[in-house]
């Protein structure tokens, strides 16, 4: 990409081919250049004043005219040299506060501070080297370049005296952050570790009311007759061994996916950057992995410019290939909700629900990250994870809380089934819900705003998936 | 027969019609625009590709566009035009002096599935016109008298390169005493008459390629049709009365208020028969307007010229400022109907000149072109916006080596020699208005690219910068 702020964005004019990249040796090998363009004065804005104030007022000049760009020609003093020249008087020191960008002078082909390459070169000559010379202000696209080269528009140029502001207060703000830090956290790791002690209290509390359940269950059966206590019981282990082996299952297929969040976070960079040309190259890579169809894919090649912005490119991506995947994953999701709910509602055993819960919201997870061929990161799956866990937990304490209620209500039939019914309600909108967390998560690109995720756009392509 | 009555009534609930002006000053490439604009809809049923942001072609919504002419206005000539682009050599249309337009029909998938589901097809009736962006200028002559336009007017040719162009015409004007006109009637009419063909002349030395000026008032008398009994020129305040002698100027008091008031009278009846009408007939009539700017010619062209252009710029933006802007006043006034434009777009046209990186910095030049005071147009009135563009893109994108790093370069081939393809390194764009000293490093250059080999546009399209979203904006709602 160009970095047209640096100084060594050559003038406009028709580009010598070939051009070629080791540029430092100066045109040794390469093919030979016009001994014009090695003059300095060329790259001297002194010496280009008057006869470009003429050229203003008309078109261009003629071809011949026309500065060519001064290429590989000049060697490092010469650069030195050039750069080290005093301004003309005429048009130096022309700060703009309003852009506070610090610009390099015209002409000049030194490289000011780009880097701590640059320093050496700088330090030994400040006074040259004024950094408010040209008060060209680079576009947004270009600044936003600059700064993900690490050089922050405004920053001061290598070798000024004045220690900037910000800097002084980048050198306190440790400090401060550290200590207020630590008195936040004298303050907080209590709380926090009585939030933590609750948390694993209440998750023994569920897992005990869990295995009560189970074993009175089984105890109620084996009292009424051994036999069928026996079979009961076996079975019921038959089911949490293979659900298990199916979490587990799960578990391994969904860890042969690539990672999402590599790619979601550039492009939310991307995104927010507004820039141009960086975003095509990454769709690009990860075009071949998604299992759209060729078509789509095809679409999105024809359709994609060397012209459009990041932005414009990601939102191209979005329409054509990952929309038809989105949906793909609501149908998934419908699906998981309605099957989990269905399933709650049968099952005999608190415990069961749970592990029902977790295999089939496992199952969801692992389904739309095989639709966007990616898997979610560390920080996803922990959510997930949670999520899911207490999606199950709350799953088995509405159970238990529901048969409660149904037991006590006379366990009548009405009421035992409007209590598993709501439980199955319930369940399917935590899968739902669940299932857009493992959406957001496992896309490898940010959601627009347009078609960010919610239980009313899944209700929304339900119906017109029926129409 | 009641089903019939229902599908009439859903039919013509599904029918809506737009008018889309375009306009903008001379060379802006309206033509081009038009053109490729009616080639890229007429294409996009079967190709949405061309037009990926206009969410009716992105979204496969489009079924079919058929073009038809337009009652009341010339046939904008799209075959022809088109013909010329993808002749082998290309050439850029020819200036365009007079109003046209075409009426597009575009018929759609409705984006509610109910509506879909009940009225099958909708339609979107697109007049398209074309017209020169000098008769916009003049709609600021409604509310000025003949007394207050010449003195803005005098002021402005006493200045820059105008000063220079003017001399004849000033001279004429200071030598109409000597020759003792003004005294009788029909010579103050005669007077005026050469007046005001050496002013038109004048206006027309403004306008050529050098210094290509655009703040041209009355813009008719430079695109577009006066008759000859309609000239005029402004003239010094002074010689409506009593008064000091300006320039030498010495006519007897009564032969000079004579010739005033002659072309006071004309300066009336250009108004009444010129602006008005168009004002009236048209301008009231506008759904939406897309004004395209030239900004890279007017770099090219110097810092007189390019401000130039930002005052004609800033008049535009606020004929459109209805609420408390001076078209709505002077609506209200004099009694004509208030425009209904609401949504103006700005676009600086041929964005293929330059490399992507810029596109941002070119469209916040123009947005900084249109505004005076930033923020003031969101305000209040249309909405307006603001587009980088290129109707048809003829340079490509490479990268190139330069000093060991990767930098942006275009490929395509200049005006002067379009069979010569070769790679330039276009200027940069300044973000914000330059100063005369940036004219003074040559980073302000850019070249004149040729039009691109179209052979085969009929069946991939005609290549263009951001055409899509400028139709998103104007027509997407």
């Amino acid at each position: 990409m160009t970095d047209p702020d640096s100084p060594n964005h050559p003038k406009p004019g028709r580009v010598t081919l070939p051009l070629w990249s080791d540029s430092t040796e100066g045109p040794k090998e390469g093919p030979r250049l016009d001994p014009a363009k090695l003059d300095p004065a060329r790259l001297d804005p002194a010496s280009r004043v008057a006869p470009r104030a003429e050229d203003a007022a008309t078109m261009p000049p003629p071809l011949s005219d026309r500065p060519s760009i001064p290429l590989t020609a000049v060697t490092a003093e010469e650069r030195m040299a050039v750069g080290s020249k005093p301004a003309p008087p005429g048009h130096a020191s022309q700060n703009r506060p309003k852009t506070g960008q610090h610009l390099p002078k015209p002409g000049s082909i030194t490289r000011h501070g780009h880097g701590p390459d640059a320093a050496p070169e700088a330090a030994p000559k400040p006074a040259t080297q004024k950094p408010t010379q040209r008060p060209f202000t680079p576009a947004p696209a270009a600044q936003a370049q600059q700064a993900a080269q690490g050089d922050a528009p405004g920053r001061p140029r290598p070798g000024r005296v004045a220690l900037p502001r910000w800097q002084a207060d980048a050198e306190e703000e440790p400090r401060k952050s550290a200590a207020g830090a630590a008195s936040d956290d004298a303050a907080a790791i209590p709380r926090s570790r009585r939030g933590r002690r609750f948390w694993r209290a209440l998750f023994a509390f569920i897992l005990a009311l869990l295995v009560y359940d189970v074993v009175d269950r089984v105890t109620m059966i084996w009292e009424h007759s051994p036999y069928f206590g026996a079979l009961f019981g076996f079975l019921l282990a038959m089911v949490f061994v293979t659900a298990i082996a199916a979490v587990m299952g799960e578990i391994r297929q969904l860890r042969k996916l690539r990672l999402a969040e590599v790619h979601h976070a550039r492009f939310a960079e991307l995104l927010i950057g507004g820039g141009q040309g960086k975003a095509l190259p990454l769709t690009v890579r990860i075009l071949p992995g998604l299992p759209t169809s060729e078509a789509a894919k095809e679409r999105f090649a024809v359709t994609v410019h060397d012209t459009h912005s990041d932005r414009d490119v990601i939102e191209l991506f979005n329409r054509t290939v990952m929309h038809p995947l989105d949906r793909q994953a609501y149908s998934i999701i419908s699906r998981a909700a309605r099957d989990s709910a269905i399933g709650v509602a049968v099952s005999p055993v608190a415990a069961l629900d749970t592990v029902i819960a977790l295999w089939r919201s496992l199952k969801m997870v692992r389904e739309i990250a095989q639709v966007y061929g990616f898997r979610p990161g560390l920080p996803g799956t922990l959510l997930i994870a949670r999520r899911i866990l207490v999606g199950a937990a709350l799953t088995a304490t509405t159970d238990i809380i529901g048969n409660l209620w149904a037991e006590h209500l006379g366990g009548r039939v009405a009421g035992f089934l409007s209590a598993k019914l709501g439980e199955g309600v319930f369940t399917a909108i935590r899968v739902a819900r669940l299932g857009l967390t493992t959406m957001e998560m496992c896309r490898p690109l940010p959601f627009l705003k347009e078609d960010e995720p919610s239980l009313n756009r899944l209700r929304k392509e339900i119906i017109s998936g029926l129409l | 027969m009641l089903g019939k009555t229902a599908e009439e009534v859903g039919r013509s609930l599904a029918t809506h019609t737009l008018r889309l002006a375009i306009t903008g000053l001379s060379r802006s490439g309206k033509t081009v625009f038009t053109t490729a604009l009616v080639h890229a809809l007429t294409r996009s049923p079967e190709h949405p590709n061309l037009l990926p942001f206009l969410d009716i072609v992105g979204g496969g919504r489009l079924v079919d566009v058929t073009i038809e002419p337009l009652e009341g206005f010339d046939f904008f000539p799209y075959a022809e035009e088109l013909k010329k682009l993808t002749a082998w050599p290309p050439r850029w249309p020819e200036k365009t002096t007079e109003m046209s337009g075409l009426r597009a029909k575009l018929r759609y998938r409705p984006k509610s599935a109910m509506l879909a589901k009940t009225v099958g097809l909708a339609t979107l009736n697109l007049e398209i016109i074309d017209y020169p962006g000098e008769w916009l200028l003049d709609l600021s002559m409604l509310g000025k008298t003949f007394d207050a336009w010449s003195r803005e007017t005098l002021a402005l040719c006493n200045s820059g390169a105008r000063a220079r162009l003017s001399e004849s015409w000033l001279r004429q004007l200071a030598l109409v005493e000597s020759d003792g006109a003004g005294v009788d009637f029909s010579k103050a009419e005669a007077t005026a008459q050469r007046l005001g063909e050496a002013y038109r002349a004048f206006l027309k030395a403004c306008a050529a390629p050098i210094p290509d000026l655009k703040l041209l008032q009355p813009g008719r008398f430079v695109c577009g049709y006066v008759p000859e009994d309609l000239l005029f020129c402004p003239l010094p305040p002074e010689s409506s009365g009593a008064g000091r002698g300006w320039r030498g100027w010495t006519t007897p008091k009564t032969e000079r208020q004579a010739l005033y008031r002659v072309m006071e009278r004309r300066f009336e009846r250009y108004k009444a028969e010129m602006i008005e009408p168009f004002y009236r007939k048209h301008f009231a009539r506008f759904d939406r307007q897309i004004v395209l700017v030239d900004v890279l010619t007017a770099l090219n062209a110097g810092h007189e010229t390019f401000y130039d252009v930002r005052r004609a710029m800033t008049g535009l933006v606020e004929n459109y400022q209805f609420g408390s802007g001076l078209l709505g006043k002077l609506a209200s006034k004099l009694g004509l109907a208030k425009i209904k434009i609401d949504r103006v777009l700005f676009a600086a046209t041929k964005a293929d000149h330059i490399t992507p990186a810029f596109y941002g910095g070119l469209r916040q030049l123009l947005e900084q072109m249109a505004t005076e005071k930033i923020g003031q147009i969101r305000s209040d009135g249309a909405a307006v916006g603001f587009e980088v563009i290129a109707s048809i893109k003829s340079t490509r994108n490479v990268t190139r080596d330069y000093l060991g790093k990767p930098l942006q370069v275009l490929q395509g081939s200049l005006t002067e020699s379009p069979d010569i393809e070769d790679i330039f390194n276009p200027g940069i764009i300044p973000a914000y208005l330059p100063g005369p000293e940036d004219w003074d490093n040559g980073y302000i250059t850019f070249f004149e690219f040729a039009p691109p080999r179209l052979m085969d546009a009929d069946t991939l399209g005609i290549p263009h910068i951001n055409v899509d979203k400028a139709l998103q904006f104007l027509i997407g709602s």
